[in-house]
């Protein structure tokens, strides 16, 4: 969003400066042309200037040097005529092509010449001359006043200059001074030349920016891509983030089976164990019953010990009793954490495994070195232990191990559980904690380290590992202290 | 730009050129009626009117209908009859025989007819061509 206004924003920039740019274009273009305008008024005028003063002297001259029948005069004396056009010859440059003198031929509307200031081409003394723009020639005649004209239809001339030469207040001649066209074309050279650098450097100019301005639209145009990128690649993530909630959701409810699953395999387990819990107090049940029943056939019976005896049956069934209450509080999934030592966790579990052990030849001993109080998910945790019990167990009778032992040992914040079984074989030792991955034949379900290891590892926030020693293998679970 | 400035010289002088040729052909062509008028030719007048195609330039002066002259030219008999137009004033000036005259000065075309050259030849000048005859 801010990008994209901070794009429609510079497109406004960009937009009303090529307005800008536009418009002073023509503005420059427009004042170029009056300036150009103004020059050639200018340069005119100057000229007119210069030439109406040249003029006047000329006529000065030669009224100085005449009298009133001009023509007259000058047709008596050739010497004059040569020394006036020598004069005339003076001023005549590049810039004034054709300076001569002529005066009209009376009652006809031809002007014949009196002097002529050329060199080559020289028009003859009293040569008729048809003059074009006859009007305004005429006009100097009647108005007595210089005047000038521009021409059209000339070959190299560009204005005409007629200045009257006045004796006793009548015009006896006219000086015509013809402007080269060189001079005016050499300025509108001058002129085009800068009108058309000034037209290639507006234009340049506008290329130029017409230039940014695509450039600044490809740019937008691969920011926009770019944007449109991250955007997809973002999109992208979010799905991939979902994607693998979504099957880390799926392995949650696996795991969830695979708890239930090896819930229903410890249950049976259990049974066996609360089976071996109970032989020995059935037994005693039975065996007093048994004596209750005897004494009384033999009517030794007597009342004290016959409450004797009872309370030792009641003594049992609460034994009984309490084993069940044991075991059910075993298989409760703790709903919240509470605090244990390991020498707690151990006694509770040996409460409820150590006579099926003992009774397959096991010895289980422990080693408490550590007085740590977790705060942790209990009964998970007896689980666990349980579990590692039960393998070492299984490993030990499978092989029938003579002077079996498992020992207990806990550090610190470590509980270590070994075996003298002969370990695990070094090439499944790294699968062991893979779910359905057993060794057994016989009821195997695979689920049990997988579970420990769950349980030590994604709920209690601990490690669970496993090695070899001399006599069997090593496992360990650390936990952390709070 | 030099070359376009050039240019416009070079156009201005030929146009200049052309107008020359314009006006031979429309006084000599108004004054004589056969196509293409043959013409005698001396002079410098000889390059512009080679171009047209309203003349046939013959070598011999008694082969055309109208000598076109300059400077360089003298009147000589057999061209006794043969009606001649000036390409310069001095020749307009010395022959006075010549009907008309046709040359620049200071850049304005000069056009002048001598109404004793025109009787002579029983020569007949149209409307527009009539206000350039002198009236000596
Ligand atoms: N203490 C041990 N010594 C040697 N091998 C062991 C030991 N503990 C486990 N194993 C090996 O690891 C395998 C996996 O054990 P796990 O507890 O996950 O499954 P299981 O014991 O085979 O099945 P279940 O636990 O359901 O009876 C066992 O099959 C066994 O080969
Ligand atoms: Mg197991």
């Amino acid at each position: 969003m801010k990008n994209k206004s901070f794009f429609t924003k510079s497109f406004y920039i960009f937009y009303v400066t090529f307005i800008l740019l536009i418009v002073g274009a023509f503005y420059i273009f427009r004042t170029f042309d009056n300036t150009s305008s103004d020059i050639e008024k200018l340069t005119l005028q100057s000229n007119i200037v210069y030439i109406s003063n040249i003029a006047n002297n000329i006529a000065a001259l030669i009224n100085k040097k005449t009298d009133m029948q001009l023509m007259n005069t000058l047709q008596k004396s050739k010497a004059l005529r040569e020394s006036l056009q020598e004069n005339l010859e003076l001023f005549r440059t590049k810039r004034y092509r054709y300076i001569y003198v002529v005066q009209k031929i009376p009652r006809t509307e031809d002007f014949r010449f009196l002097l002529d200031g050329a060199k080559k081409e020289k028009s003859e003394f009293l040569e008729i001359f048809q003059p074009l723009n006859l009007q305004k020639w005429l006009g100097v005649y009647k108005t007595k006043e210089p005047c000038y004209f521009r021409h059209n239809d000339i070959k190299n001339l560009w204005l005409t200059y007629l200045q009257p030469i006045v004796q006793h207040n009548q015009v006896v001649a006219i000086i015509a001074i013809d402007f080269s066209l060189h001079e005016y074309n050499y300025m509108h050279h001058e002129l085009s030349e800068l009108s058309s650098s000034v037209k290639v450097f507006m234009s340049l100019l506008l290329f130029i920016f017409i230039l940014v301005l695509i450039l600044a639209f490809i740019d937008k145009k691969r920011v926009y891509l770019l944007q449109k990128q991250a955007k997809e690649i973002q999109h992208f993530n979010t799905t991939l983030q979902n994607k693998i909630d979504e099957e880390v959701e799926k392995n949650r409810e696996k795991d969830k089976k695979i708890l239930e699953q090896s819930r229903l395999a410890q249950m049976g387990e259990m049974l066996g164990m609360i089976a071996h819990q109970w032989r020995q107090p059935i037994n005693a049940i039975s065996a007093t019953s048994i004596t209750i029943n005897m004494q009384a056939q033999m009517d030794i019976l007597d009342a004290k010990s016959a409450i004797s005896l009872a309370e030792k049956i009641e003594e049992l069934t609460q034994h009984l009793s309490k084993t069940i209450d044991d075991f059910r509080d075993f298989f409760k999934p703790t709903k919240e954490q509470q605090n244990i030592t390991y020498a707690d966790l151990l006694a509770s579990t040996l409460d409820i495994v150590g006579v099926s052990i003992q009774n397959k030849n096991i010895t289980i001993t422990t080693d408490i070195k550590s007085d740590v109080v977790f705060h942790t998910y209990v009964n998970e945790l007896k689980q666990v232990l349980l579990n590692l019990i039960k393998n070492a167990e299984d490993v030990l009778e499978e092989k029938k191990i003579t002077n079996a032992f498992i020992k207990i040992e806990a550090i610190e914040n470590r509980l270590i559980v070994r075996d003298n079984g002969g370990g695990i074989p070094e090439d499944i030792i790294e699968k062991v904690f893979d779910p359905y991955f057993s060794t057994k034949t016989l009821n195997g379900t695979g689920l049990g380290l997988y579970m420990s290891k769950t349980i030590i590892e994604n709920h209690c926030n601990g490690t669970l590992s496993v090695t070899n020693d001399a006599d069997g293998a090593v496992f360990c679970i650390v936990l952390p202290q709070t | 730009m030099k070359l376009l400035f050039v240019l416009l010289i070079f156009f201005i002088s030929v146009h200049a050129d052309v107008y020359t040729q314009k006006l031979y052909e429309t006084i000599l062509g108004s004054i004589f009626k056969e196509r293409p008028i043959p013409i005698f030719v001396s002079g410098e007048a000889k390059a512009t009117l080679e171009k047209s195609t309203l003349f046939y330039i013959v070598k011999n002066c008694q082969e055309s209908s109208v000598a076109v002259v300059g400077d360089d030219f003298t009147p000589k008999q057999e061209c006794k009859n043969i009606p001649i137009f000036a390409t310069t004033h001095r020749s307009y000036m010395r022959i006075e025989d010549a009907f008309g005259a046709f040359y620049w000065r200071k850049g304005r075309p000069q056009i002048y007819f001598r109404k004793r050259g025109l009787k002579m030849f029983h020569l007949n000048l149209p409307l527009d061509l009539q206000r350039f005859i002198d009236e000596k």
